[in-house]
């Protein structure tokens, strides 16, 4: 490459992230930023007081909130990699009747919209008692078939030797499936647990809908009930909630861009 | 020794029915999980929404057979009407801009040079941003008084929109915030897909000499076809199924605009306490969305390349 | 006429190694040049700077005598061959073939008629139409050659271009690509790690170690005399033989029992100094018993119908020498054999530096005569 030409596509490069990152950028900055400051319309802060940060968590329960989140999606993440790992690794490591018939079934799932469930499921939440609790929030998310596909792709990359010479050894499946499969698929399950975790952190509506007491609320839910609360008063301080509930997501996806890149293009894929 | 000989084959037909049909329950077992869960939240709840749409019905239950009342109904109203053409507009702004600009990022981010790994992390973000956060941000940028675009309006000295509040600009406001959203994820999956093309590919076009904008044509798309086809499968589906944005920055509104069929659905269920229209509509978003597969999947069939 | 240049060329990818040290060379016009080297020495690095895919660290290439360190590779006119071919999977033979031609300024019809003469020259004629994955590996080696062959370019650069198919077939598209290049009078560079290839293809090969090379010659003068021990065991197969040995100025000594007459008495000072001494499996002798230098045990032995490798222990267990005579011998493990060594063939080697410290003066002619006699 000329040097021209490389100058010129970090210019470019420099323009998309500033355009991209805007909204970002601007969010944190006027999470720094008193009532003043932000109405008349500043792009930089003139200092970085962490008053609105201090005050986001005395407006709305937000530590409950970040708790609560933090519980579900570990939750959520932890059943959808033992689900998913499970159904994956019958439909690669097992033949049996029924198994296509089951992994039809399985793709099925994926061209039904979850929105066009949501009231039969939340009246079943309902009546089991599940709203306004942990059980609620996670138990219909443990099954993916998203998750299955994904580590029934990199299964099939595993020899079938290895299995072989398993059942040789006469190793129980079950003992094969905990002690080999698993170890060796760690950098899949942590492309997943990573996904699984930004989506479920990130849900809206379900939390929306199943959850209406401060006790059980999610992050998502408190930046509404922030946003609603403090309309056009306050900015700051609804900035700095906003910022507390990206951070966590962002870092992560930062620490695992690559992998997440690599596993879901696999995933997607063959 | 003949008489062990002879016992044999006896002995393994005996086990064999048994062994299979362990095998045949153990793999069962293994997928019992997800079928148990697919079950109660997936399917019940699917012919569940189809039955209820024929009912009128609230949220405790059905409480009349109406046949296909809800249908006739919802197909008349000006508001189920006025809600199609929202989600479809919606659909047509977002999805093939996100995805060109997508495209178009993770190109400028295939070359290896220095620094690259911190574009990529940048251009991917927006992944990590909860739909709520990013409403957030949006609303304060869409602010007619104190937002970003009015501060830029009124320095070209133009006229300051109420992006939000005006039925003509509020879909299209919502359209640019759901495009930044999602920007992220279908960037990374293309990322993904340039770097799984063959080096060598490039180098036998460098030596061969042709022009950027051929290797873009002859190599780079066709063999990123799959990925595109997935990446646009997926990004229809979620544009369908939109909620968050619009319950944060519009509630459907000014005058139902951006009224997508998520949103609807949900006000009719849950604060219109009209569960029979609303299963209907939902009975409808799942025909648009198989449909939209089924023809995505019959299309990508002859046009998308695989290896 | 000398075709292509690289003057004192080195390659570092990370601004401190060097992974090519200063090579020099010089290729004439239609000539079978091979590079040859364990894995991980610098072929490819080197191939592909010539190509221009990798920028030249240091030194210079010149292309008819002009220096072309920074042309862009489409205008150094040449051809170039990928170890997995680098086929395009979405387009047919025919379309792969004539991948770019449409930049070198020819006409339709001329393209179509350079497509078609190559398909028929390589036996592809009736796969046009086909993609590159319903075709057998053997087919898509043959496509990649049809597109180097169609640019009519002067210079082709291959790297492993056999390492994907099987032995059979190897050794026929060997011949193959030989009568090519032969017919099309092209200049070729051809990387191969397999020193069967580079003996039987090249008109002249570099031997490369480390990013240094270790010689430049033809290959029957490589394969008689080496100019190291790097060189001396890497061509030939089975290796030459090689073991520490000690010196005087009487005498060689490979073991207690077994000394042998040092054939250069006068430039050895020291007593006792330390040499490696080599000598190919051919050279060593089944004797008569009062001539022996030694009588070993044997290990193992090969038959490969008209000659036959013994496998022996040399002095300690863990030298394992190979010897190989001509017919069939049939020996059981543990025999103990007369050998003799056949002294105009040895090799003596510096132990500090690898480099050739004696051989036989014989010259060129007689050494050939007594190869064609053999
Ligand atoms: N892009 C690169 N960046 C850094 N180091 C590299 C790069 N490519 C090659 N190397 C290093 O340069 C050395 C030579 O590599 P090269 O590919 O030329 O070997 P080779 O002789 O072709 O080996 P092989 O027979 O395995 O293909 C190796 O040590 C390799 O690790
Ligand atoms: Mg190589």
């Amino acid at each position: 490459m000329t040097s021209t030409k490389r100058i010129s596509l970090y210019a470019v490069l420099i323009i998309c992230t500033a355009i991209m990152m805007f909204p970002i950028f601007y969010a944190v900055s006027i999470s720094f930023m008193d009532g003043k400051e932000v109405l008349d319309g500043q792009l930089l802060p003139s200092g970085f007081s962490l008053t609105n940060y201090v005050e986001v968590f005395e407006k709305v329960p937000l530590l409950t909130y970040l708790i609560n989140s933090f519980a579900t999606s570990a939750i959520v993440m932890i059943g959808q990699l033992l689900v998913s790992s499970l159904a994956a690794f019958a439909f690669v490591f097992m033949k049996f009747k029924g198994r296509d018939f089951v992994f039809f079934l399985f793709i099925s799932t994926m061209m039904i919209p979850w929105e066009a469930t949501m009231v039969p499921n939340f009246m079943t939440i309902q009546s089991l008692g599940w709203t306004n609790n942990y059980v609620g929030l996670t138990i219909p998310f443990f099954a993916l078939a998203f998750g299955t596909f994904l580590l029934r792709q990199h299964f099939k990359t595993i020899p079938k030797e290895l299995y072989e010479a398993s059942q040789v050894a006469g190793i129980s499946r079950f003992r094969f499936f905990w002690t080999v499969i698993l170890p060796i698929s760690r950098s899949s399950l942590v492309t997943l647990g990573i996904y699984s975790f930004l989506t479920n952190w990130n849900m809206y509506l379900w939390p929306l809908l199943v959850t209406n007491t401060e006790s059980a609320r999610t992050v998502q839910i408190g930046l509404k009930q922030l946003q609603t609360q403090e309309i056009a008063s306050d900015w700051g301080v609804v900035m700095a909630g906003v910022v507390i509930v990206i951070l966590p997501t962002l870092i992560l996806l930062f620490a695992g861009q690559k992998k997440l890149q690599k596993g879901l293009t696999q995933g997607a894929l063959k | 020794m003949n008489a062990a000989r002879e016992l044999q084959p006896v002995q393994t037909e005996e086990q064999q029915p048994r062994k299979s049909r362990f095998a045949f329950l153990e793999g069962w077992l293994y997928l019992l999980p997800s079928i148990i869960l697919f079950s109660v939240f997936v399917f019940y709840p699917m012919f569940r929404t189809i039955y209820l749409s024929f009912f009128l019905a609230d949220q405790i239950g059905p409480f009349e057979f109406a046949g296909l009342e809800n249908y006739h109904y919802i197909l008349r109203s000006d508001s189920f009407q006025s809600s199609i053409k929202a989600t479809v507009l919606f659909v047509l702004f977002t999805v093939p801009a996100t995805i060109i600009l997508a495209l178009f990022l993770a190109l400028l981010t295939s070359e290896k040079i220095m620094g690259i790994g911190i574009f990529r992390t940048f251009f991917s973000s927006t992944m990590g941003m909860s739909v709520a956060a990013s409403s957030v941000i949006w609303m304060f940028m869409y602010n007619p008084s104190i937002g970003v675009f009015s501060k830029i309006a009124e320095w070209l000295g133009l006229p300051v929109i109420q992006w939000l509040q005006n039925p003509d600009y509020a879909l299209l406001a919502v359209s640019l915030s759901t495009i930044w959203m999602s920007t992220g994820f279908a960037y990374l999956i293309l990322l993904g897909g340039l770097q799984n093309i063959d080096p060598h590919l490039y180098e036998n076009a460098r030596v061969a000499g042709v022009s950027y904008f051929y290797q873009l044509r002859r190599i780079t798309l066709p063999m990123l076809s799959p990925t595109l086809f997935f990446i646009i499968t997926v990004s229809f589906i979620n544009a369908f199924q939109t909620f968050g944005q619009i319950d944060i920055l519009t509630k459907g509104g000014p005058v139902e605009s951006t009224n997508v069929i998520v949103y609807s659905i949900y006000k009719d269920a849950f604060i219109n306490n009209d569960v029979g229209s609303a299963s209907a509509q939902a009975v409808i978003l799942f025909f648009c969305v198989l449909v939209l597969t089924v023809l995505q999947f019959k299309l990508g069939e002859k046009k998308v390349h695989y290896r | 006429m000398v075709h292509v240049e690289l003057a004192g060329l080195k390659k570092s990818y990370d601004g401190k190694k060097n992974v090519i040290e200063q090579v020099d060379l010089k290729l004439e016009q239609g000539e079978f040049f091979v590079l040859v080297g364990p894995s991980g020495c610098g072929k490819s690095t080197i191939l592909r700077m010539i190509a221009g895919l990798e920028p030249i660290t240091d030194g210079s290439l010149f292309v008819n005598g002009i220096r072309m360190n920074h042309t862009p590779p489409n205008k150094r006119n040449l051809s170039m061959v990928f170890q997995n071919y680098a086929l395009y999977p979405h387009l047919n033979v025919e379309q792969n073939i004539m991948f770019g031609l449409h930049t070198k300024k020819i006409s339709r019809e001329e393209q179509q008629r350079r497509c078609a003469d190559a398909a028929e020259m390589l036996g592809l004629a009736d796969y046009l139409e086909r993609k590159p994955r319903e075709l057998s590996g053997g087919q898509r080696q043959r496509v990649a050659l049809a597109r180097a062959i169609v640019t009519q370019s002067p210079l082709c650069l291959m790297d492993e271009p056999l390492s994907n198919l099987d032995a059979k077939l190897r050794a026929r598209m060997r011949s193959e690509i030989r009568q090519i290049q032969r017919k099309l009078g092209i200049t070729m560079i051809y990387v191969t790690h397999d020193q069967t290839e580079a003996m039987t293809m090249a008109d002249r090969m570099m031997i490369l170690h480390e990013g240094q090379a270790m010689q430049i010659g033809k290959p029957l003068d490589i394969y008689n005399h080496p100019a190291n021990a790097f060189t001396a065991t890497f061509i030939g197969s089975p290796a030459m033989n090689v073991m520490d040995a000690g010196i005087n100025p009487a005498s060689i000594h490979l073991s207690q029992q077994c000394a042998l007459p040092n054939p250069m008495k006068s430039s050895v000072k020291e007593a006792s100094k330390q040499v490696l001494f080599g000598i190919r499996p051919e050279h060593i002798l089944f004797s008569a018993p009062e001539q022996a230098n030694a009588v070993v045990e044997v290990v193992n032995t090969e038959i490969l119908g008209t000659e036959t490798l013994i496998t022996f222990i040399m002095n300690d267990p863990k030298k394992q020498w190979i010897a190989r005579w001509n017919g069939q011998w049939q020996f059981s493990v543990g025999d103990q054999i007369p050998i003799r060594f056949d002294m105009d063939s040895i090799h003596l080697f510096s132990k500090d530096n690898g480099r050739l410290l004696w051989t036989s003066n014989e010259d060129q002619s007689n050494q050939t005569a007594r190869e064609v006699l053999r």
